[in-house]
């Protein structure tokens, strides 16, 4: 824990300024002097003199006039101009007549006729299709005429329909594979689990019970497919005593067999289940018995006929479809992304010091997060799990792969929507489980949009999204201007991050517990402000500091900062470009004092609140930090206070008020 | 003027409003294709040569607030010109899609070129920090996206730091 009270080393360089190395290279940009040396460096300050009298020369040489070709329709409408003012007038006037009179006007030589085509009724246009897609409410949204059930269901009753319920020997109940099929991306296991008597028991006791096989092996053709965890629904209760659900496994090569369509043997093994809803009584203890279910080798349908595979290369805004692969287990999509940024980059709630400044964190790539498939009556697709996934441009800046996978297409529906919105982590379009919440046209931007046929296996851009009101994104100001990440300012500030912080490092050691508090300005000048944190009875301020003037140096980070006995001031400028300037990125690290913190050095209490002052008038410009923060989340994700003040907190009894803190 | 408004009036015949555009980019053009080139006689070559094209084919820039980056990027294919003219060695990084046929059938030897004259570092460093483009610009002007762009400062800047210490160190010994 560090010592408290230490002082730094106060630095005092020749030149009375920090080095030059130690700023961004976006920084140097304003500094003259940079310039000056560079220029210098590769003899750039000024062109020699000979360069000058040639360019003079040329210049007379110039015909005097340039040989522009004239633009004929330019040069028209300029001369019309005069004309169409003219024009306007009296249209004016002849629309103003039909409104009053409108027989009159109809009965008007030559513009008659316009007039009487203008005042009949009009149809209203019945609606069209709807493509927008729509929230999956955990109800099947199936089309007229598709079967009951889900997607797999249906495809497992067209692939195998013959298939007879395959008996799993093993301890604690009886295990059933219904049916079992393969499309040579996944293996598809459809199982049910009679518990007898205990089961009906159980079923009274734990009606939320849900299972999931544990240890669990298949083999195909007496190979395990590699990577074959399997995946699926947990085994949930489909009446009194008896669990079905279905298990899917990735074939990976497995897949790739020449043989194609066929049949293939498979044998299924489950060693135990696990309780994956906790409803499992204490007394569970026929559930530990449940196991060792080894089935024999059971002759699997496997059909490749409705698998396809292709590449495209449609693109829009800088994202590219590049591949799609279809089977009835799944459609996946290869997409390529643009690198907008990081999303350390820009300015959220969280974002601290070192993340503003650009360092190459773990941070997830900026980019059209919202990638939504749905068929063409808008029913959107389930995100198949773990099949997401991005590859490519974190190290390099450029542009990234990423691959999704989606499920529930229904025999027949050959026309997919893959829509890219611009979601994120502060407005997702998805929940935790992958169903799809919605998109509204008043939130959410579109940065593409394509349309696959997956009969023709082609793929094209789709523009239905305009007419459902929906505005095409501009990549080249995204997402600068999307809003995904900005809130208000308060008085020129914007909190990065009000928290409690216990691994902050300096120098190398350990800062102790300690409240960061980043706050953002696009006032690049040095304000002094002053940090007041309350805490009782008692206030402890910080002040900001001049950046040419910071006491301390940070080894390790290679920056200069400011350490008192209250705290820690650092200071930067986000590295890079945040909403079309730069911001000072000014972190206020509030060491806990020793009265807040118990016997292991851990507080026991956090501060009651955090105000931000004019240095040198004592104004408030922030009653409540974290106010002001919960403020700006909210208006981000729509949650929460978006209008007025943020609210401030109530005041500690018998604190100090920020007024007498700053006088 | 603004900008835009004297390319307008160049666009319509205007002699004096090109002269006026051109000239307020005489030390811009200057140090960029002293930053790709190395004789002066070169930079004055292709320099007059890019003003010339720039003067027959300004009515072709459809938007006027690009005339900077249009004109540097013309520029450069007058740099690249003189390159190839010379020895044959053009970086492939350095040659932009401008759409136009671009003769790349002359031996390329890119890593040598650009060990030899550290020409991406140096470009884009005086692009940004001398000519004022914003790294958006650059990136379409030498067709790499702006992160290669972002790359290229910080590395530039890390070499130029380097150079820098070294200087300073020679300059305190006794």
């Amino acid at each position: 824990m560090r010592e408290k009270g230490k002082q730094g080393r106060r630095f005092s360089p020749q030149s009375g300024k920090a080095p030059r190395e130690n700023v961004s290279w976006r920084e140097l940009r304003k500094d003259p002097e940079f310039a000056k040396e560079l220029a210098s460096r590769w003899g750039l300050e000024a062109p020699p003199e000979s360069f000058r009298r040639g360019m003079q020369a040329l210049y007379r040489e110039l015909p005097d006039e340039l040989p522009v070709k004239r633009d004929p329709v330019r040069q028209a409408l300029k001369g019309l101009a005069a004309a169409a003012a003219v024009f306007g007038v009296v249209c004016a006037g002849l629309f103003a007549l039909n409104a009053a009179q409108p027989q009159i006007a109809e009965a008007l030589p030559g513009v008659g006729g316009v007039f009487q085509a203008l005042n009949q009724p009009r149809e209203e246009p019945s609606p069209g299709p709807q493509a927008t897609p729509t929230p999956d409410g955990g109800e099947s949204q199936v089309t007229e005429g598709q079967a009951d059930g889900d997607a797999l269901d249906v495809w497992g009753e067209k692939i195998a329909p013959d298939f007879a319920p395959v008996e799993v020997k093993g301890e604690g109940g009886t295990l059933w594979v219904d049916r079992a099929w393969s499309d040579g991306v996944s293996l598809v296991l459809d199982l049910r689990l009679d518990l007898g008597d205990y089961g009906v028991s159980l079923y009274q006791q734990a009606p939320e019970l849900e299972l999931v096989p544990a240890l669990c092996q298949v083999t195909v053709n007496g190979e395990v497919p590699e990577g074959a965890a399997g995946w699926g629904e947990s085994l949930a209760w489909s009446r009194e005593g008896e669990l079905t659900g279905r298990l899917l496994v990735d074939l990976g090569s497995l897949g790739e067999d020449a043989t194609a369509s066929g049949e293939r043997q498979v044998s299924l093994a489950i060693g135990e289940f696990s309780d994956e809803s906790g409803t499992l009584p204490a007394d569970g203890e026929a559930l530990s018995q449940l196991g060792n279910f080894y089935s024999q080798s059971m002759a699997v349908p496997w059909v490749e006929d409705y698998n396809l595979s292709f590449q495209t290369e449609v693109a829009d805004n800088g994202a590219s479809l590049l591949e799609v692969s279809f089977a009835p287990t799944g459609l996946e999509a290869v997409l390529e992304m643009p690198f907008l940024g990081k999303t350390s980059y820009y300015l959220q709630p969280g974002t601290s010091l070192r993340a503003a400044r650009g360092a190459d964190t773990g941070a997830a790539e900026i980019g059209y997060e919202g990638v939504v498939a749905t068929t063409e009556s808008g029913r959107a697709l389930q995100v198949a799990p773990y099949s997401w996934m991005t590859t490519g441009g974190t190290d390099n800046y450029g542009p990234y792969n990423m691959k999704c996978g989606f499920t529930g297409l229904y025999p027949g529906e050959d026309k997919v929507i893959i829509t890219l919105y611009d979601a994120s982590r502060e407005k997702p379009c998805y929940d935790e489980e992958g169903n799809f919440t919605g998109a509204d046209p008043g939130l959410f931007q579109v940065a593409a949009s394509f349309i696959l046929d997956l009969a023709a296996g082609t793929a094209d851009l789709n523009w239905d999204y305009l007419d459902e009101g929906y505005e095409r994104l501009d990549a080249d100001t995204y997402p600068a201007d999307s809003g995904n990440f900005l809130g208000d300012f308060t008085n020129g500030f914007y909190v990065g991050s009000c928290q409690l912080e216990t691994d902050l490092v300096t120098n190398g050691g350990s800062t102790g517990p300690c409240q960061l508090v980043t706050l953002f300005t696009g006032d690049l000048g040095y304000r002094p402000v002053t940090l007041v944190a309350y805490a009782g009875e008692g206030g402890y301020t910080m002040w900001s500091q001049d950046p040419t003037a910071l006491n301390s140096y940070d080894e390790l980070a290679g920056v200069y900062y400011h350490q008192e006995e209250s705290g820690e001031y650092w200071e930067s400028v986000t590295g890079q470009e945040a909403f079309g300037g730069t911001y000072r990125v000014m972190e206020f690290r509030v060491y806990y004092p020793t009265e807040l913190l118990d016997g292991q050095g851990r507080p026991f209490r956090e501060f009651d609140k955090f105000s931000l002052l004019d240095g040198e008038t004592g104004e408030v410009l922030i009653e409540d930090i974290s106010a002001a923060l919960a403020q700006q989340r909210g208006q981000v994700t729509g949650d929460g206070p978006v209008t007025g003040e943020p609210e401030a907190s109530p005041q500690p009894a018998g604190a100090v008020s920020a007024g007498e803190v700053a006088g | 003027m603004s900008t835009e408004r004297l390319v307008r009036k160049a666009q319509d015949g205007d002699k004096e409003a090109f002269l006026a555009l051109v000239q307020e980019q005489e030390l811009p053009l200057y140090r960029a294709a002293k930053a790709v080139l190395r004789r002066e006689a070169d930079v004055e070559d292709a320099v007059q040569e890019a003003v010339l094209r720039a003067f027959y084919k300004i009515g072709d820039l459809r938007q006027p607030k690009y005339f900077k980056t249009w004109l540097t990027r013309i520029l450069l294919n007058c740099c690249y010109d003189v390159l190839r003219t010379q020895r044959g060695i053009v970086s492939l990084d350095l040659l932009p899609d401008l759409g136009e046929e671009q003769d790349r059938d002359t031996a390329l030897d890119v890593r040598e070129t650009l060990a030899a004259l550290g020409e991406n570092d140096r470009l884009i460093l005086t692009l940004f920090y001398l000519n004022d483009m914003a790294v958006k610009d650059i990136a379409g002007l030498l067709q790499i996206s702006q992160g290669a762009v972002k790359q290229r400062l910080v590395t530039g800047r890390r070499h130029f730091k380097e150079q820098y210490e070294a200087r300073e160190r020679r300059a305190a010994e006794p």
